[in-house]
């Protein structure tokens, strides 16, 4: 059976939107007090672009991602005025700020709707399982035996034994060759073999192939991405960014990819947000950001970066560090730092100034 | 969680530039007291012991009589509490009720009865029996007393001795063969687990073999086996050294394994390579980086090691194997209540247990307390 | 694999002709021989004069006029090629006859006891983890620290003061009365379980609190790791999440102490017998030390030993069996 089946083509310019996040908030009961690491954060997703979100470790970027999936420990509370709409279908959309991390509506978008893949491929894996037996548990979570269109014209005796059978569960033996067929999908020779191999067995690479094929067994409307190639090798890193882009050509699925390297961002993002300090100061298409950005915070990360066209120019490193959450300054979050601070900064966060294209940022500078 | 919260550390976290600065100028020993600190069951733990050892150490004072003297006239007797008032009224100075005794006309046996209206006050700092503190200092001076009759805290056992004095002596018997005990394990462990680490070969491969056997065979059983070669006619002090010798003998192999295992484990590690790099001569290096690095671990291995020496004590004396009447420990103390119709008629021979379960488990919080403050990486959980 | 046991198996053997070795050094060490204790016991209060040349003779019987390493090798000799431990002094008899059913009794106590601490430490300690700082969790913390502060002797002393004050019976012995000197049958089975209970519930005491331990501990580190979240990323409901990851993970360090918890039990088996009053090897074993019977405690000593060196062989296999990255090739 065909494992995949895409989804339809994006529109150009007005793709619809998979997530739609609202003033999120995630506040932290801890016991040097409530800290908030990400302070009304809004961002949406579209059906087959990337949106990347940069920022440094501090920042919030891996908090607001795991909000969406309910991922967050028992002492993290979602502000109620928070929302993030995920769109099921073409009109239907389903808030999951109010949900219930254990409910049954939130694991089915676990792993169905929206999939996550994460920095250490290593550990994303339980060493006693087979790969095979992990891409098998999500697949046979989230779909259906019968998911092809043909399968919709069964008879009334495949539909009743559908129905006893826990409602038309996968058999291990098809989620099996789906698994296979995953694997195979993204890119690793011998898939057959593979299928059957321990996490420890598998490179670097290999493992967060294996980790990529497990998200997207499930056909999720959204990838999430967390760090997914920054605890590989350069070259390796290549081959992963190149094969998401290939998977996302074929699949249309709207990825989310949190990084702290721009250089990453400004090879597979469409759009782009940077977040500092739980807030996002800048976004905006990629292109655009990285060729003029605004707020300071941005100046700083693309000076910080090396650059093959020039390079005789020295980099700049942002001066200081990240604050800790318990020591968020009242007005912007990057007054700490900032080569350009004026007086009013310390005292009022700036609101977002749109700079045209879709660009805005969040700084006195241009407000 | 990776990029939620900044890692607190454990200890402190620098709220402000002063605090921070003292925090990240601290020396390890400074760190790891400031965890402690911080450990309230630990602190507790530790003054607990601190305590105890002062008990059996100035037991001669403490004490109001020796481990042999006997009152034949308050024999298995219970405990007298010292208060403050009875029907008669309140009283500022404590004291206890007098006992007199009578014969039983059918068996003749003496019967002591506690009289309410004899009233024994409490003295302090009071003349009674002569003893040597420390094999020393020639003194009379008891820390209480009664000026007549006798007071006894804890009751007496069947022979009329005081059982609250003799838990005193006790204590200091079965903590200083812990410490003892200890002490030889450690220096054989760091003399040979040293070696081992050091020159590896066959010495490495026949303590390999050693620490093997010995993790094998039923620790108590081969405690027993050895106590059982004690010749009769051993002296106390004798039979006492050479229970400190076994349980070193015993004890050395764990505690070597983890003194070559924290060697090896150091020496690959990065800051190592980086001070042979700067060209730190092997014993620099073994003294300023390896020494300091494991030190912590080691002595968290030495309070851990304690409480199973006093259980092994215990349990050895306990069942005749180990130290012999007139000597006192808690697990002599306690061969009075392996009968069960003694301890029927008097509960308070248990008393001693409750020492050896209160030492064990103060040893243990303060394992657990150093455990962590000696991790100079901990983080808050 | 097979590659692997039998490789094992080798180790066992070397382990256990070294322990051998030492314990026929314990058996030799006591003062005098079993010569001078024979014979004190046979003669003395029967008015016969024994010389030095009676003794002599008496060693000359039973060879021990030969150096220690024949000695040595017609002790390890017999126990391998007719399974003959010697002979028992105090008992007249051989050892085998001595030990026969407490052996037996013992195996029953140990697996029973195994049982019992598996079985309360394992469900208790991960759910404690699970919910933290609930009162299960503060609850396992106060019995763990209880565990190891209260020896097992101690408990089973307390216990038979309760019984004693309170039920006014004893819990002590492994047989009703009437079943003491019967013969084997199912209902001396039945009787022999139910007093079985109370000194398998005092021996997992302690090795119960240590297991309640390390569980709880596992578990919470396994809790923290990616591959959970992960796991729940992709939507398993959280109790098969429980079980499949964390717990799964969490039995690994208990399947590796096996072998440990058989010789702590052990340790502790000598003197909970004594209190208890069990017919079993323990009890024995400190009888025949306090008699100098070593031919007796050797053999005991070599048993329980051969117990806990098998019980590692079967947790390393089971280890291999249970976690895939343990290589079955070499080390």
């Amino acid at each position: 059976m065909d494992g995949m089946t895409p989804l339809p083509p994006s529109t150009g310019q007005d793709a619809e939107l998979v997530i739609a996040v609202e003033n999120l908030r995630v506040s932290f009961r801890t016991d040097e007090g409530v800290i908030t690491p990400v302070d009304g954060v809004s961002f949406s997703a579209k059906r087959g672009k990337t949106l990347g979100i940069v920022g440094e470790s501090g920042s919030g970027k891996s908090v607001s991602t795991r909000a969406l999936m309910k991922l967050l420990p028992r002492n993290a509370l979602i502000d109620p005025t928070s929302r993030m709409l995920l769109h099921v279908g073409r009109e239907k959309q389903v808030d999951i700020a109010p949900l219930d991390p254990d409910s049954k509506a939130m694991r089915k978008i676990r792993g169905g709707s929206i999939a996550m893949i994460f920095q250490e491929p290593m550990a994303s894996f339980s060493p006693v399982y087979t790969i095979g037996n992990q891409i098998t548990e999500a697949v046979r979570l989230h779909r259906q035996a019968a998911n092809s269109p043909l399968a919709a014209t069964e008879t009334v005796g495949e539909q009743i034994e559908e129905n006893i059978l826990g409602h038309g569960k996968m058999t291990k033996k098809q989620a099996h060759e789906i698994a296979v067929e995953m694997l195979h999908r993204v890119g690793m020779s011998n898939a057959g073999l593979r299928v059957n191999q321990f996490p420890h067995e598998l490179s670097g690479g290999m493992r967060q192939r294996a980790m990529i094929a497990v998200a997207l067994s499930t056909q999720p409307a959204l990838l999430i991405a967390d760090e997914p190639t920054t605890a590989l090798d350069v070259t390796i890193q290549a081959q992963i960014l190149e094969l998401m882009k290939e998977l996302q050509d074929d699949l249309g699925m709207s990825i989310i990819f949190i990084t702290h390297d721009m250089g990453v961002i400004a090879q597979v993002a469409d759009e782009v947000a940077v977040m500092y300090l739980g807030k996002i100061v800048e976004r905006g298409p990629t292109r655009r950001v990285i060729a003029n950005p605004h707020h300071p915070y941005t100046v700083g990360l693309l000076r910080a970066i090396p650059r093959m066209d020039n390079l005789t120019r020295r980099l700049t490193p942002i001066p200081g560090d990240i604050p800790s959450p318990l020591e968020r300054p009242k007005g912007c979050p990057f007054v700490t730092r900032c080569p350009k601070r004026m007086a009013q900064c310390a005292e009022v966060m700036p609101g977002d100034t749109d700079m045209g294209d879709g660009q805005s940022v969040a700084c006195f500078l241009h407000g | 969680m990776t990029d939620a919260a900044t890692p607190t550390v454990n200890g402190a976290l620098p709220h402000n530039d002063a605090k921070a600065l003292k925090y990240y100028t601290a020396s390890q020993w400074q760190l790891v007291w400031w965890r402690f600190k911080r450990h309230h069951t630990a602190m507790a733990g530790a003054l607990f012991l601190l305590a105890m050892a002062l008990a059996g150490l100035f037991a001669d004072f403490i004490a109001p009589y020796s481990t042999t003297t006997r009152d034949r006239d308050y024999i298995m007797g219970p405990p007298q509490m010292p208060m403050a008032w009875d029907s008669h009224g309140f009283s500022l100075r404590p004291f206890i009720h007098g006992v007199t005794t009578k014969r039983d006309p059918v068996t003749l046996r003496k019967i002591a009865t506690i009289d309410p209206d004899k009233r024994e006050y409490l003295e302090f700092f009071m003349r009674g029996e002569a003893y040597t503190l420390f094999g020393l200092i020639p003194s009379n001076i008891h820390l209480f007393g009664v000026p007549s009759g006798h007071i006894h805290l804890f009751g007496t056992d069947e022979l009329g001795r005081d059982v609250f004095s003799r838990t005193l002596f006790a204590t200091g018997t079965s903590l200083s063969i812990g410490v003892l005990g200890v002490m030889t394990a450690f220096v054989l462990a760091l003399i040979i687990g040293g070696t081992a680490g050091y020159f590896a070969g066959w010495i490495d491969y026949g303590v390999q073999r050693v620490t093997e056997i010995v993790r094998v065979v039923p620790v108590i059983p081969l405690y027993m086996g050895l106590a059982a070669a004690f010749p009769r006619e051993w002296s106390n002090i004798q039979v006492y050294f050479a229970m400190t010798m076994i349980f070193g003998l015993v004890g050395w192999p764990t505690l070597a394994r983890r003194v070559r295992s924290h060697l090896l484990a150091q020496r690959g590690e990065d800051y190592v390579l980086a001070a042979e790099l700067s060209g730190a001569r092997p014993a620099r290096i073994i003294g300023k980086h390896l020494l300091p690095s494991f030190t912590s671990y080691i002595i968290v291995d030495l309070v851990i090691s304690f409480p199973y020496m006093i259980l092994s004590e215990t349990a050895l004396s306990f069942i005749g194997l180990g130290l012999r009447p007139p000597s006192v420990s808690w697990g002599i103390m306690l061969q009075d209540a392996q009968n069960i119709r003694a301890i029927e008629q008097a509960p308070w021979f248990f008393i001693p247990a409750g020492f050896v379960v209160l030492a064990v488990l103060a040893f243990t919080l303060l394992g657990d307390g150093l455990r962590d403050a000696a991790d100079p990486y901990s983080v808050n959980k | 694999m097979s590659r692997f046991i039998i490789q094992r198996l080798f180790g066992m053997l070397v382990t256990l002709f070294f322990v051998s070795i030492m314990v026929f050094t314990i058996m030799e060490l006591p003062p005098g021989d079993y010569a001078d204790r024979y014979a004190f016991r046979k003669y003395s209060g029967t008015g016969i004069n024994v010389t030095e040349s009676d003794i002599q003779n008496i060693r000359v019987e039973f060879g021990l006029d030969r150096p220690a390493p024949a000695r040595y090798l017609s002790w390890i000799g017999g126990i391998l090629t007719d399974f003959d431990f010697g002979q028992s002094f105090a008992f007249e008899t051989s050892v085998n006859r001595v030990v026969g059913e407490r052996l037996v009794l013992t195996l029953a106590l140990l697996y029973a006891t195994l049982i019992l601490t598996y079985a309360i430490s394992i469900p208790i300690a991960i759910y404690a983890a699970v919910r933290r700082h609930s009162a299960v969790d503060y609850g396992l913390t106060i019995m763990s620290y209880l565990g190891l502060a209260l020896p097992n002797f101690l408990l089973a002393l307390i216990l038979l003061y309760i019984s004693v004050t309170v039920f006014g019976s004893s819990v002590g012995g492994l047989f009703s009365p009437d079943y003491v000197d019967a013969p084997w049958s199912f209902a001396k089975v039945g009787d022999m379980l139910l007093h079985l209970i109370v000194p398998s519930l005092v021996l997992a005491w302690s090795a119960t609190a240590l297991q309640l331990q390390t569980v709880r501990a596992t578990m919470l580190d396994e809790l923290n790791k990616l591959s959970v979240t992960a796991a729940r990323a992709r939507g398993l409901p959280e109790w098969k999440l429980l079980l499949k990851y964390p717990a799964r993970l969490a039995i690994n360090p208990v399947v590796s102490t096996i072998g440990f918890d058989v010789n702590r039990i052990f340790s502790e088996l000598p003197i909970v017998a004594l209190v208890l009053s069990l017919p079993e090897l323990g009890e024995l074993l400190i009888q025949s030390y306090l008699d100098l019977d070593m031919y007796v405690a050797g053999a005991i000593l070599m048993m329980l030993t051969f117990f806990i060196v098998f019980m590692n062989f079967l947790s390393d296999v089971l280890l291999a069996v249970l976690d895939p990255r343990i290589k079955l090739e070499g080390g």
